[in-house]
């Protein structure tokens, strides 16, 4: 046994200790009651006929025939109405599935009075579970009172009533008894008492921490004494859930729903479990507990969730409403509901939800802090901000508060707050991994450094700072142009764009854990990305992300963060199809498929494919379809209609509202327009890749595909993989008509085995480089990250001397990796060819800053540039800093005589001027 | 710090798992100080005449034909680039081959053990108290636990035998290239003060054979690695130039890199995969040029019977002094004053040089 010293009560005296402890939610629920009262059952030893009944009953109740359970219990007490264990048990089974006021009834004594002190604690966890506070109350001090043999339980119910209306020192003391209970027992306590310590140990643990592993402790032993009871189970794998531990609050719930599948609590904390992990099922198992128990205040509660993080808030408030008819003191349903009407905009009914809540428990912090978290959801993080500081404000405690506002305040740029605010978060709440990782890369940060530009605040990785910042401030500058110009509007300003070189760092700033598979984010003004160090050569175009989360920070500046999230990823994704040929999603085979066997989601429905998909592909292919259907709208209605809807969210307006107005279509209907219009933008592939039975495998040879393909001409795969395999075996003229076939039918599939890939090797090997650039070129205005094609392009058109076309398809790989050294000096050499100056040096401050071992080299050579584009100024600063290196260079004291010979000339752009000064001398605005 | 400490731990033993919390590692700083400032501080006064290079170049067992035609060329090109472009005495280099009979004129012995280590002990004797003595080893090497061997006909040579040989070199700086693979298991054992010690690979597990001493033998037989423009590679900057070249093949090859050479020169049997001439390691590698005096600036003024390119030398080689303890004394100086006096010693050291070039004499 450890001691410890208790924090809050007699204060320092040592003592052992096993306990559990609650968070902020925990702090405030009755959700567990219904397990409560299976744990009276638990306490029964069955006696005679009755007793055998009895026990036939408990194992229709715990394997989920709760009719039966029911029709059981009732015979006993026929043939015994004294039978508590009977009548406890029938109450349990009657509350299970929703019959609160027969339970109720049931746990009255029959001639009415006040109830007999054996039945007063469960007659008292009815009464709390329907809202009757004061009288829950009063039971459980007539348990505690009169010395009834669940007085534990009741005292720890006791204790949690008073805790969560707010008389917080009564409860602890309360809660610190079970300590002593605990230890003088040596061991004999029953399964219901040891419960009874866990849950009172883990309220304690909202103090010390420490006290949640003996919780677990206390829950380990209950369980043992009785295998088949699942309330300690259950509150194990609350427990775990609570405590970040998805996977092993899993293993516990399984435990549970194996030998119960319909336990509605098991259910309701499996779709915690599993909304936690963000997979789907969540829904699935919400679903089945209400069939159990339609009025299920913890299954409504955990739907509304659901539907609000769906950006449902009138389905939430259905629930809730049906919720808080069953029990109106629920501050989780309260809680819920304040987020919902919040999250509609209705600040009214907020403020009356929110004062219903406190009238319970005045310094309750849940409301506010779910308000927060639910904001968070909806990316309403400024909001998340405001409501977690009024749910600290109310209780210093509340340590997912306090992380909800430092999470917050780190996604809104605000770093000192959020590392303080982090910081306490993490000392009240240490198990959780969030706090831990985002405080981690807090101190990462004196790593990185800030480069200011027009609009943008650019937080670099030190050692790739000036490499990047180059690239990085003028394709920002641009975007910001392009956007402002196109929306009319503008984001707070400056942005702050964040690089990480290293995903895992990317994914913590972004969620607090690793794992996330997105490449930026934009949390409004603060976007978050990828440096092109985070990803492999040819599978990210950081410029083309860049642009795209800057399109989230318009969106979601013009509507205050109101726009739903397949809207704006899809209006992000047009953005990209405008900005650069190639950008963004782009239709693939699988896309195509997928549209033809109708697994796309429905316009109405396109959320889902973001935030709940139904197979790993959808989260692609919903980005690539909400993107058409802004080019729908764009084509038919111009794209002011869509700057109207922005505005549209903005007033709180919905997506089916906003569709029948300006659109002048409903969203239903749109829904089949829109598959329609789909169907006939890809007719020519869907017909490509219609269903044939007898397709050949993908590995086929070139023997059984020509087979194929002669009987089925149509075919899009066969032509392809035929034209491949023909390319392969060398046999140029063969291949060539098959793949101008399969190009015929799909000629905007630009993947790394489009059609033109082949081609293009084709040509080359006919010799006939003309018409392979023009089909790298082709290619690479369907692709944004295809480093082998871009080299390729680059490489064909210098070679037929086309300079200044090479010089630009190079650029396009800094795009891509603009670590490769050589790249750099090639481009620069060909940028210098065609007297692009200002590429030039561009290209050469890039060698620069890759410190390449002959540094002298490097800088000289950028001086040259410097000097070749007039900048005399900066071409003497950087040659000096060659010569610091090496002063025999001769090439480079020639140049510095040459330059102070020839006068002080400026040069004529000012913005290089400044990035050569990052690259020379390491400044920091 | 709040979060500086182990987290409370599982809730249950071995239960409770955190994210992976991916640590960030950040190459290690590579801001470079000058060379020559480091140089400077080694600049000795000895006379020119006092101070050789002598090396004995050691090709192991090839194994298969295409490597002992591969060891041979590098052995054969790096005799010629000490011998000819770096003007080591032809006397001062022994070459010791698994086949003696591929270069007869300039293959003394087979590179068995026992000649490797008689080798060493002559040129021991031979050595005068302040020359440079460079060993480099090519071939493959082996490793089983903590036994390390570099591949000879016969006998290997084990790191413990070659410390041996290399104690007798009591009062001379030496650089011990070994570029064979597992030669990582040789840095340790032959650290010592006023010691180079260079491996192909970081550890005796790196067992892959290398790709290290092409690249190496490339950059002492050419200029491509000379950074600082003096004339002159050192061992330092051969090395990075190696490293850098090693890198390069591994992703053109696209092949993962198996190799990864260390250098130690401060004696603590640490190697360093990135040493600079301001950092843990690389300080003396940086100042070990082969073929000149050690520690002695390769701008140093060439003998000329002309008396007015003579006065223009010495000239030339006073204002390189005056750039050098400009450079030492930065730190002290405002970055505008240190600029303007090194832009004007610069300045004046390229007309010495248009001067120089006038009259017909060279750099």
């Amino acid at each position: 046994m450890r001691r410890r010293g208790g924090e809050e009560g007699p204060g320092t005296r040592a003592r052992a200790a096993v306990g559990t402890a609650g968070g902020l939610r925990a702090g405030c629920v009755a959700a567990a009651l219904p397990g409560v009262l299976l744990a009276l059952l638990a306490s029964a030893v069955p006696t005679g006929a009755s007793g055998q009944t009895v026990a036939q009953a408990r194992t229709s109740l715990r394997s989920g025939r709760y009719d039966e359970a029911i029709a059981a219990y009732r015979g006993v007490l026929r043939r015994d109405a004294s039978s508590v264990e009977a009548r406890r048990g029938l109450v349990t089974a009657l509350v299970t599935v929703g019959r609160y006021d027969d339970a109720e009834a049931a746990a009255r004594p029959a001639g009415g009075g006040p109830p007999e002190p054996a039945m007063a604690n469960t007659l008292g966890e009815v009464l709390l579970l329907t809202g009757r506070l004061d009288a829950a109350e009063a039971a459980f001090r007539r348990a505690v009172d009169g010395r009834a043999d669940d007085r534990l339980t009741a005292e720890a119910n006791l204790a949690e009533l008073l805790f969560d209306r707010g008389h917080v020192g009564d409860a602890m003391a309360r809660f610190d008894r079970f300590i002593d209970v605990y230890n003088n027992a040596g061991g004999d306590l029953p399964a219901p008492d040891l419960v009874a310590v866990g849950r009172a140990v883990r309220r304690l643990g909202r103090r010390n921490p420490d006290l949640f592993q003996d919780a677990l402790k206390a829950f380990d032993e209950a369980a043992a004494k009785d295998p088949g009871w699942p309330e300690p189970v259950l509150l194990t794998g609350e427990l775990f859930l609570e405590k970040y531990e998805s996977p092993e609050a899993k293993k516990e719930l399984e435990k549970v729903l194996s030998a119960n599948p319909r336990d509605p609590r098991a259910l309701v904390d499996m779709a915690r479990a599993l909304d936690f992990d963000g997979v789907a099922g969540a829904r699935a198992r919400v679903d089945s507990a209400l069939k159990v128990n339609p009025r299920s205040v913890p299954a409504l509660v955990e739907s509304a969730r659901l539907h609000l993080s769906r950006e449902s808030a009138g389905d939430a408030r259905a629930d809730l409403a049906k919720a808080l008819d069953v029990n109106p003191s629920s501050l989780d349903a309260l809680s819920m509901l304040a987020a919902a009407d919040f999250i509609a905009g209705d600040t009214a009914a907020f403020q009356r939800t929110r004062a219903r809540a406190l009238a319970i428990d005045p310094r309750c912090a849940e409301v506010d802090a779910t308000v927060a978290e639910m904001a968070v959801r909806v990316r309403r993080y400024s909001t998340a901000v405001s409501r977690s500081r009024v749910a600290v404000a109310l209780d210093s405690a509340a340590w997912d508060a306090w992380g909800i506002l430092g999470m917050n305040e780190f996604r809104l740029g605000d770093i000192t707050d959020a590392r303080t605010h982090l910081e306490k978060a993490f000392a009240g709440d240490p198990y959780n991994p969030w706090f831990k990782n985002s405080l981690d890369l807090l101190d990462s940060f004196k790593n990185y450094e800030t480069i200011p530009t027009e609009h943008f605040r650019l937080f670099l990785r030190k050692d790739e700072a000036a490499l990047l910042a180059p690239y990085v401030s003028a394709w920002a500058e641009e975007a910001y142009d392009s956007l402002a110009a196109h929306y009319g509007e503008k984001p707070p300003l400056p942005v702050r764009v964040e690089m990480y070189p290293n995903h895992a760092d990317f994914s913590v700033r972004t969620l607090g854990e690793t794992g996330l598979g997105a490449l930026g984010v934009s949390f409004g003004s603060v976007l978050v990305l990828d440096s092109p160090a985070a990803r492999e050569k040819g599978e990210y175009n950081w410029a083309s992300t860049l642009w795209h989360e800057l399109s989230h920070a318009f969106h979601l500046a013009m509507t205050n963060h109101r726009v739903p999230r397949w809207f704006t990823e899809g209006l992000a994704v047009y953005e990209q199809h405008r900005a650069r040929p190639g950008w963004g999603m782009q239709p693939t085979i699988p896309f195509v498929e997928a549209l033809r066997d109708g697994r796309l989601k429905k316009v109405s429905d396109l959320d889902d494919g973001f935030m709940r998909p139904e197979y790993p592909q959808q989260v692609m292919f919903s980005y690539y379809e909400a993107s058409q259907v802004f080019q729908l709208i764009a084509d038919r209605w111009g794209f002011e209609a869509i700057r109207t809807m922005l505005d549209g969210y903005r007033d709180g307006r919905t997506t089916d509202e906003l569709f029948t107005t300006v659109l002048g279509t409903p969203l239903k209907k749109f829904d089949g327009d829109f598959d329609a219009w789909m169907k006939q933008r890809f007719a020519g592939p869907l017909k490509g890749l219609a269903r044939i039975a007898d397709a050949p495998p993908a590995a086929a040879g070139i023997p059984a595909l020509e087979s194929f393909v002669r009987a089925h001409p149509g075919d899009l795969l066969g032509q392809l993989r035929l034209g491949a395999r023909l390319v392969g075996a060398k046999r140029y003229d063969d291949a060539e008509p098959h793949l101008t076939a399969a190009l015929r039918m799909f000629p905007e599939y630009g993947g790394p085995d489009s059609p033109y890939w082949w081609l293009a090797q084709v040509h080359e090997a006919r010799g006939e480089p003309e018409l392979a650039v023009a089909a790298l070129a082709r290619l690479n205005a369907l692709s944004e990250s295809n480093y082998a094609a871009l080299t390729e392009e680059a490489t064909l058109q210098e070679r037929l001397g086309r300079t200044r076309d090479a010089e630009r398809t190079l650029s396009r790989v800094m795009e891509i990796d603009p670590y490769e050294i050589d790249v750099h000096r090639h481009l620069a050499s060909l940028a210098a060819q065609v007297k692009d100056h200002a590429t030039a040096i561009r290209e050469r401050e890039a060698v620069v800053a890759l410190k390449p071992p002959d540094r002298a080299r490097a800088l000289y050579r950028l001086a040259v540039a410097q000097r070749d584009a007039g900048d005399v100024t900066s071409a003497r600063h950087t040659v000096l800093q060659a010569l610091e290196i090496a002063p025999n260079y001769s090439d480079a004291l020639e140049l510095l005589l040459e330059l102070r010979a020839g006068g002080g000339k400026e040069p004529a752009n000012e913005g290089y001027k400044l990035a050569i000064n990052y690259v020379i001398y390491g400044l920091t605005h | 710090m709040i979060h500086a400490g182990e987290l409370r731990g599982d809730l249950r033993a071995g239960a409770l798992r955190f994210a992976p919390r991916a640590l960030l590692t950040l190459p290690g700083c590579t801001v470079r100080t000058p060379l020559l400032v480091a140089l400077l501080a080694v600049l000795t006064a000895l006379p020119a005449s006092a101070q050789q290079t002598r090396a004995l170049i050691v090709v192991g067992l090839g194994g298969t034909a295409e490597y002992r035609q591969e060891f041979h060329r590098l052995a054969l090109r790096l005799d010629s680039a000490l011998t000819h472009e770096l003007g080591v005495p032809a006397d001062n280099v022994t070459v010791l081959e698994e086949s003696p009979a591929t270069a007869p004129d300039r293959r003394e012995a087979r590179s068995t053990k026992a000649n490797v280590l008689s080798a060493l002990a002559a040129m021991a004797r031979a050595a005068a108290p302040h020359d440079d003595v460079l060993l480099v080893l090519i071939g493959h090497g082996t490793s089983e636990g903590e036994d390390v061997r570099f591949n000879l006909p016969g006998p290997d040579l084990t790191p413990a035998e070659l410390a041996t040989a290399l104690a007798a070199f009591k009062t001379q700086k030496v650089a011990v290239v070994n570029t064979a693979s597992a030669s990582g298991g040789f840095v340790a054992p032959l650290a010592a003060p006023d010691r180079v010690v260079v491996a192909a690979t970081a550890s005796a597990l790196e067992r892959n054979a290398t790709v290290f001493p092409r690249y190496f033998v490339d950059a002492l037989a050419g200029t491509d690695a000379d950074f600082d423009k003096d004339g002159q590679v050192s061992i330092l900057e051969a090395f990075r130039y190696a490293t850098e070249e090693v890198a390069r093949h591994y992703k053109e090859e696209n092949e993962l890199q198996v190799e990864h050479a260390v250098l130690d020169d401060n004696g603590d049997g640490e190697g360093s995969r990135a040493p600079a001439a301001d950092s843990t390691d690389g300080r003396l590698a940086a100042t070990f040029r082969l073929g000149l005096p050690h520690g002695t600036a390769a701008t140093a003024a060439p003998a000329t019977a002309d008396s007015v390119l003579a006065r223009l030398y010495a000239e030339r080689t006073g204002i390189q002094k005056k750039i050098d303890d400009l450079r030492a004394r930065k730190a002290s100086l405002p970055p505008a004053q240190y600029e303007e006096q090194l832009e004007n010693l610069l300045v004046e050291l390229a007309l010495k040089d248009r001067e120089i070039r006038r009259h017909g004499g060279g750099s």
